[in-house]
């Protein structure tokens, strides 16, 4: 080649000569040249390897971190999923003894929270109206400064001991006061009355996994209300009808996940649920323990079925069955009550009601223990305690106000708290991301995710640390580092944990603290509560008289909650369970009140209540009385505003997502009122709307897709319920041979509580875009597993509407669908055998695996879309718009699970089975050279399922629980009789009636 | 031997005059205007389609019941369209129905040109345009990783791919007599017009190489004919199959409404129907335009007039049809499809599809009304639009309630769709007034071979 090159130097090549060998070589030479020169790389980017790897890190193996999420509701612990050193998923710690690996929605979608580009990157400091940045150096002395006179700090409640115990110091220190708010109420209410009725203000721990009979008087407690998470675990621990199957019964005025899951529901109007209660605890009363004290008797004298039914819409024999049920089930039975939506202006007072009931019912102490409780002191400041604060402020007596992780300005709006922050001299607002609070505020103390940094908490007596597991992301310090900082502390939080809390709780060292990510500390069992207050209930006001006019309901949502993390796309992303809403809160309205007002889901109705004449979307809801409405609280947050354009475009208003509920809240001298609040008048309005509506239709049309049974008739034939035309006919193609491992997964409906967890695990578990309000409405959301909600009644043998009791359904005299049934079901790709998506695509790039599975090859695709057409069960989901390629913004993109392929613009996806967690185990099993145990196996959703409704696991080899539940009589298959054969078996849902 | 419908009496060079003259002068202004106009409408539907290809398929109104759209609706429509010609030159030609001699060739060129159309969206409509040639059967070193021949949608691209190969073979065929004979005129007569010389040229040279030195001997036409019917005899079981095999794409689905085994021959029915509806229009706003009327007479359309009868009442059948299996069927998912139709949110569609499709075509049964060119012209679009909404109602009503009622929604186009649907008629026409412009749309040779045989009969004394 050396000879060649100087050829080419010294000589003028030309071509017009006569080529000989040596001159063709040059030129191939030459040619080769320049056609690998085109070819060259880009310069790659800084990738600095390890030099010695850290011993946890193994490129392409994931490590498992268990910590907990301790937050101003409790305390969830969790396992997190990190790989390369990034958290990318959120599970369930199984090893828990309370949690047993309970997570619900919310908590999943934490992992999004930590990758938030909207979050404060370093401490902030306003000049003018802007914000700049400031190092930590700068602000802490300048923060320090501001700390005389009257200081004020103002939080949401706190589970954390080391927190406490820091904040308290730094109180005294500076000689501060703090003030703490409940901005759902649940907890307040709980500890108030618990206060009023025991003289000790605790939030007990709960079992409903020993109450044979439940009653929720509007507590949502498998959605929203304390701690879904371990409700639904132990709720749907009782849901097998071949065991001793629990029963529950709600009375609730707007439709929770926790009244569509009720065996028996019973609607009352809004804000009548104390004389629910009082009616109720009238007729336990003679007979009962407390059946000798005259203040009760006098109290609850008043409330006669009679009463209960003109006030609330009860009809007195429902009542009086509840009644008697109750007093069948004597210590075993469990009351609950109280919430957003029963926050009535009289703190405490339901819950005054519900010790009586469950006093009476001798529950205390075998369903509701105060050893271990979910929340063991007050530290929520009462309501007078608020307004006195709010006064002072507004008097300007208020130097420094220290807003920490809250959102006072918008939670406390009732109280007009943004005004009277204008009166404060120094604001400095301590959290995550910008919101209204942190907008008032002057400095801004940039705090770290919980998976950022360290942190602790308490509850149910064991003690959970809070371990960072990736490096702060942004320039943050955790609120414990700020507490200490801001106290000329030199030591860190980390040490203050190890060595003063941490120590304190947890025996077996810190080591195994960090291992296990808890410690049991107190161990729940049974012991009675402290002695019962009888004339605490002479305090309770309820309603003796029929509430006139129409009445509101503010209650808490499920996917959004109070809020304060509504910048998360995939929060909104995920359909509320029971309206199947994405990207808006709603006006709920009953049928009939629909048909009166001529309006539709999606109309534009102008609603007046007190001073607030508010325009908004209806969603027309089964289940409600005539006289309710209800609307979801939290939407209309200012850290809604900053949303990617696309994903909530054509909302209500520009740049805002949904309607702040808390214009319609009242105050009252006793606290906060959301409910049964009065409603002037709803009128329509000549507007139209797009709604992210991802069901539209909510009957499932008498098509048996999602079976129901009573109880009753289940223990006569277990196959009750099901569809007789069910058969298996014979295909054109041959079947595919499953030589090994065969894949499936079973549903048990009756478990299936509609939460809603395992759709945004398996949004994070399988990178599935949020695609936004418009998409949806268009009927384009992404989700593998979506939850189909129906509103049906039962069917007899000849397909026409019964009721429970089997006599036939008039609808025109249930316009409001009380009757009805409300269905959840998960649906996934059906991996049919004989799948019709696979025959038709013309490329192939949809196959059957050995193992049973529907697989996708994303590269294949070319997106005719035929398979999606062709799908019985609509799961398959195309690419309309690419979701991924210049629409995330560093740093979400670490979010992603960087096992699952990001699918682009054009292919069609749809849910895989999890078929990398399957690669995974197959490859780790096939070095140990063993099979493929089920117990290590599990999808997204199967280990995102608090209620562990979903089963997967190989049908294959015959001892598998999940072969086991094939052959069970509630198993079946969704439209079997199109011979599509699905490996997915759904189990009919059993109601207890 | 039957007579002539149409008897001219005129001189062979006449004959040339009367069909070559408009392609030998410069286009008139409403041609230009026809032309312009829908040269625009095929260039924004290219530019709509190309915004889809960058943007996404998200611009049309799709979601996930409703897949497929209003480009299978028109994908279907225009192969629809696409059946007539096949139809009139090979089938007619083989039951020696004489009277297709003047209309075979126009109604071949609108086959070829709406295959053309149909054959743009099973491509403008997949997610990766880019990728599309992965629908073809081709040796490569991903395995080799073949198509997967279960699929309907891979027997369209073989079906429909061999109609046009077949049609575009057929259909120039019988041009090449004509050609040469455009050849000859261009050469040995003067020809006014306000043509350059420049344009002459190489308008010449064009036909010339297209004659492939046709020499009109008595062995040519002897090897001619012979070919013809061979060609006449490969195209006929064409027309039926095509249609039968789109008829698959949604025969051999399980969606209900699609899945049904009257689908093959209703399809054909369908498609013979609208295609004889579209020459009807064409062919009078042909005739009228180059004044052929002595050519394509009034009995020519009475005769399209009377196959529209006969075909929309097949088809009212196998509506009837549809609907009665649904009924028997005891299926309640396809049952309710069908109650649907009727009242449900795109009733109307329906209603219009039956008005149209049921309804109009018994105006026919008139002699007044079918030999009415304003009457006949107007049911030939009403039957069209009947045609289009028969393929929206199939597509849409259909797949937006199938088995899930969770998954039910609407399909509402939006512009893009309603754009790329009005472009394609500027696409469709884009290439016939081009055709009528450069080709002769009347089969000469065959006009001349009419005349002869007429003479030679009188000649014989048959009457």
């Amino acid at each position: 080649m050396r000879t060649e090159k100087r050829n080419i130097k010294n000589k003028n090549l030309n071509i017009e000569k006569p080529v000989n060998r040596k001159k063709f070589l040059a030129f191939m030479g030459g040619t080769l040249g320049v056609a690998g020169l085109n070819c060259a790389r880009k310069p790659v980017e800084k990738i600095i390897p390890y030099l010695s790897r850290p011993p946890a890190v193994q490129p392409g193996i994931a490590t498992y971190y268990a910590t907990a999420r301790a937050y101003s509701e409790g305390v969830a612990p969790v396992l997190v999923k990190t790989r390369e050193g990034k958290p990318i998923k959120i599970e369930g710690l199984a090893e828990h003894p309370v949690f047993k690996g309970a997570v619900i929605a919310d908590t999943y979608a934490t992992i999004w929270d930590l990758y938030d580009k909207d979050r404060f990157k370093s401490a902030m400091k306003k000049s003018g109206s802007t914000f700049s940045k400031t190092d930590w150096a700068e602000v802490i002395p300048e923060v320090k400064k501001a700390l005389t006179g009257n200081v004020r700090v103002i939080s949401k409640p706190s589970y954390s001991p080391s927190e406490s115990s820091v904040l308290k110091k730094f109180l005294n220190t500076v000689n501060a006061r703090h003030i703490v708010y409940d901005p759902s109420g649940t907890q307040q209410g709980i500890l108030t009355g618990n206060e009023k009725s025991f003289k000790k203000a605790i939030i007990p721990q709960y079992a409903f996994d020993k109450a044979d009979l439940i009653l929720s008087i509007e507590a949502d407690f498998l959605g929203s209300w304390l701690r879904p998470d371990i409700f639904t675990k132990q709720f749907a621990s009782r849901r097998s009808p071949n065991g001793k199957m629990n029963r529950l019964v709600v009375a609730e005025a707007v439709m929770s996940l926790t009244g569509a899951n009720a065996d028996t529901r019973l609607a009352i109007a809004a804000g009548t649920h104390l004389t629910f209660a009082m009616g109720l605890a009238s007729l336990l009363l003679p007979g009962s323990m407390l059946a000798g004290s005259t203040e009760v008797k006098n109290a609850l004298s008043k409330y006669s079925p009679k009463l209960v039914e003109s006030v609330t819409g009860v009809a007195e024999s429902d009542l009086k069955n509840i009644a008697s049920e109750l007093m069948a089930n004597v210590g075993k039975s469990l009351v609950v009550g109280g919430g957003t939506s029963a926050r009535d202006g009289q703190e405490g007072s339901l819950q005054i009601v519900i010790n009586l009931i469950n006093e009476m019912l001798r529950n205390h102490g075998k369903t509701i223990t105060p050893v271990a409780p979910i929340k063991g002191s007050n530290d929520i400041s009462t309501s007078q305690e608020l307004f006195a604060f709010v006064a002072e402020m507004k008097a300007g007596s208020i130097n420094t106000l220290i807003i920490d992780r809250s959102n006072p300005v918008y939670d406390l709006m009732p109280l007009g708290f943004g005004d009277a922050l204008t009166k404060v001299k120094n604001v400095i607002f301590i959290g995550e991301r910008p919101n209204e609070s942190s907008e008032a505020a002057g400095h801004v103390l940039a705090s770290s995710h919980y998976l950022e940094d360290w942190s602790d908490g308490y509850s149910c007596g064991i003690y959970h640390v809070s371990q960072p597991v990736i490096q702060n992301i942004f320039d943050t310090k955790s609120a414990g580092d700020i507490w200490l900082a801001l106290q000329n502390q030199p030591e860190d939080f980390h040490g203050f944990i190890q060595n003063n809390t941490a120590s304190r709780y947890a025996s077996g060292g810190w080591g195994k603290l960090l291992a296990d990510g808890f410690a049991v500390v107190e161990k729940n069992g049974p012991a009675n509560m402290p002695r019962l207050i009888p004339n605490a209930i002479s305090s309770v006001k309820a309603p003796d008289s029929p509430l006139d006019g129409q009445r509101l309901n503010i209650f808490l949502s499920v996917g959004i909650g109070d809020g304060s993390a509504g910048n998360n796309a995939y929060r909104h992303e995920m359909p509320d369970p029971i309206t199947k809403v994405t990207w808006d809160n709603v006006l709920l309205v009953s049928p009939e009140l629909a048909k009166e007002k001529s309006i539709e889901t999606e109309s534009i109705v102008q609603v007046k209540a007190g001073d607030a004449a508010v325009e908004l979307p209806v969603v027309v809801q089964p289940g409600l009385q005539k006289n309710t409405v209800g609307i979801a609280f939290g939407y209309g947050q200012k850290n809604m505003t900053n949303f990617r354009k696309d994903l909530v475009k054509g909302a209500l208003k520009d740049n805002e997502l949904g309607i702040n509920a808390l214009q319609f809240a009242k105050i009252t001298a006793d606290g906060f009122s959301y409910s049964g609040i009065k409603v002037s008048s709803i009128t329509k309005v000549n507007k139209s709307y797009k709604l992210g509506l991802v069901q539209k239709h909510g009957s499932q049309e008498k098509r048996y897709i999602a079976r129901i049974a009573k109880l009753s008739d289940y223990k006569k034939d277990p196959k009750s319920g099901h569809f007789e035309h069910d058969l298996e006919g014979k295909g054109l193609y041959p079947g595919h041979p499953h030589p090994g491992n065969r894949w499936n997964l079973n549903i048990d409906l009756n478990k299936c509580t509609g939460c809603s967890a395992c759709v945004v695990s398996c949004f994070s578990e399988n990178n599935i875009p949020a695609v936004g309000r418009l998409e949806n409405w268009r009927g384009r959301e992404m989700s593998w597993i979506r939850i189909d909600r129906y509103y049906d009644y039962y069917l007899d043998k000849h397909d026409h509407e019964i009721d429970k009791s089997g006599k036939p359904i008039d609808r025109s005299k249930d316009v409001n669908m009380l009757q009805a049934n409300v269905h959840f079901q998960p649906v996934t790709c059906q991996h049919c055998e004989q799948a019709p998506c696979e025959n038709v695509c013309p490329v192939a790039a949809t196959q059957h695996s050995p193992d049973g599975l529907n697989e996708m090859a994303y590269n294949r695709c070319i997106g005719t879309r035929y398979c999606a057409d062709n799908c019985p069960y609509k799961v398959r989901k195309f690419n309309w718009f690419e979701n991924w390629e210049n629409k995330i913004k560093d740093p979400e993109q670490y979010a992603l699970n960087p096992d699952v392929t990001v699918r682009s613009r054009g292919v069609i996806e749809k849910c895989s089975f999890c078929i990398q967690r399957i690669a995974e185990k197959r490859q780790e099993a096939r070095l140990q050279n063993r099979p493929i145990s089920e117990d290590d196996l599990k999808t997204a959703c199967e280990q995102g399922c608090p209620a562990d409704a979903i089963t997967f696991g190989d049908i294959n080899s015959k001892d598998t629980k999940v072969a086991k539940l094939d052959k069970d009589k509630r198993s079946y298959k969704i439209f079997a009789e199109i011979n599509t054969r699905p490996m997915v078996t759904f189990m009919s849902k059993v109601k207890n009636h | 031997m039957s007579t002539s419908i149409y008897s001219l009496g005129k001189s062979n060079v006449q004959i040339e005059t009367d069909i070559l003259s408009p392609m030998e002068r410069f286009p008139g202004k409403l041609w230009w205007f026809t032309f312009t106009i829908m040269l625009s409408l095929a260039l924004m539907m290219i530019t709509l389609v190309g915004w889809t290809f960058v943007e996404g398929l998200g611009l049309l109104g799709l979601n996930n019941p409703v897949n497929w759209g209003l480009y299978i609706v028109n994908f279907v429509f225009w192969v629809g369209i696409g059946h007539a010609g096949t139809l009139i030159s090979a089938i007619l030609y083989l039951f020696r129905q004489r009277w297709r001699t003047t209309i075979n060739r126009a109604a071949e060129a609108m086959t070829i040109f709406a295959v053309m159309t149909a054959g743009l969206f099973p491509l403008i409509h997949v997610g990766r345009p880019w990728m599309v040639f992965f629908i073809f059967p081709y040796p490569n070193e991903r395995g080799p990783l073949w198509v997967n021949f279960k699929s309907p949608l891979l027997w369209d691209v073989f079906a429909i791919s061999t109609y046009f190969s077949v049609s575009l073979i057929f259909w120039y065929m019988g041009l090449v007599p004509d050609l040469a004979n455009m050849r000859d005129r261009m050469k040995f007569e003067h020809v006014p017009g306000k043509i350059s010389s420049w344009g002459r040229k190489l308008k010449y040279g064009f036909v010339r190489i297209l004659a492939i030195g046709w020499v009109g001997s008595g062995k040519t036409w002897i090897h001619y004919e012979k070919m013809v019917m061979v060609l006449a005899s490969l195209a006929t079981p064409l027309v039926l199959s095509v249609h039968t095999v789109v008829s698959f794409d949604f025969a051999t689905s399980v969606i209900p409404g699609w899945h049904a085994t009257i689908f093959p021959p209703y399809f054909v029915a369908g498609a013979i129907y609208s295609g004889f509806a579209m020459v009807l229009t064409i062919m009078i706003i042909t005739r009228k335009a180059f004044k052929l009327q002595e050519y394509i007479s009034m009995k020519h359309l009475e005769n399209m007039g009377i196959i529209i009868l006969v075909t929309g009442m097949m088809v009212s059948f196998a509506y009837t049809t549809e609907f009665i299996v649904a009924a028997y069927s005891a299926n309640k998912v396809e049952q309710y499809v069908f109650m649907n139709r009727l009242q449900g949110p795109y009733a109307w569609a329906f209603w219009t599809m039956f008005a149209a499709n049921v309804v109009s075509p018994h105006f026919m049964w008139s002699k007044k009304l079918r030999t009415n060119v304003v009457v006949l012209f107007l049911i030939s679009i009403v039957v069209n639009i009947g045609m289009w909404f028969e393929r929206f109602v199939i597509v849409i009503t259909s797949l937006h309630r199938d088995y899930m009622p969770s998954s039910w929604d609407m399909f509402i186009p939006t512009w893009v769709d309603w754009g790329v649907f009005v472009g394609s008629f500027g696409f469709f026409f884009t290439w016939y007034l081009l055709f009528v412009r450069t080709l002769p749309s009347i089969a000469i040779a065959e006009v001349k071979m009419d005349e002869a045989n007429d003479l030679v009969a009188k000649e014989l004394g048959h009457h």
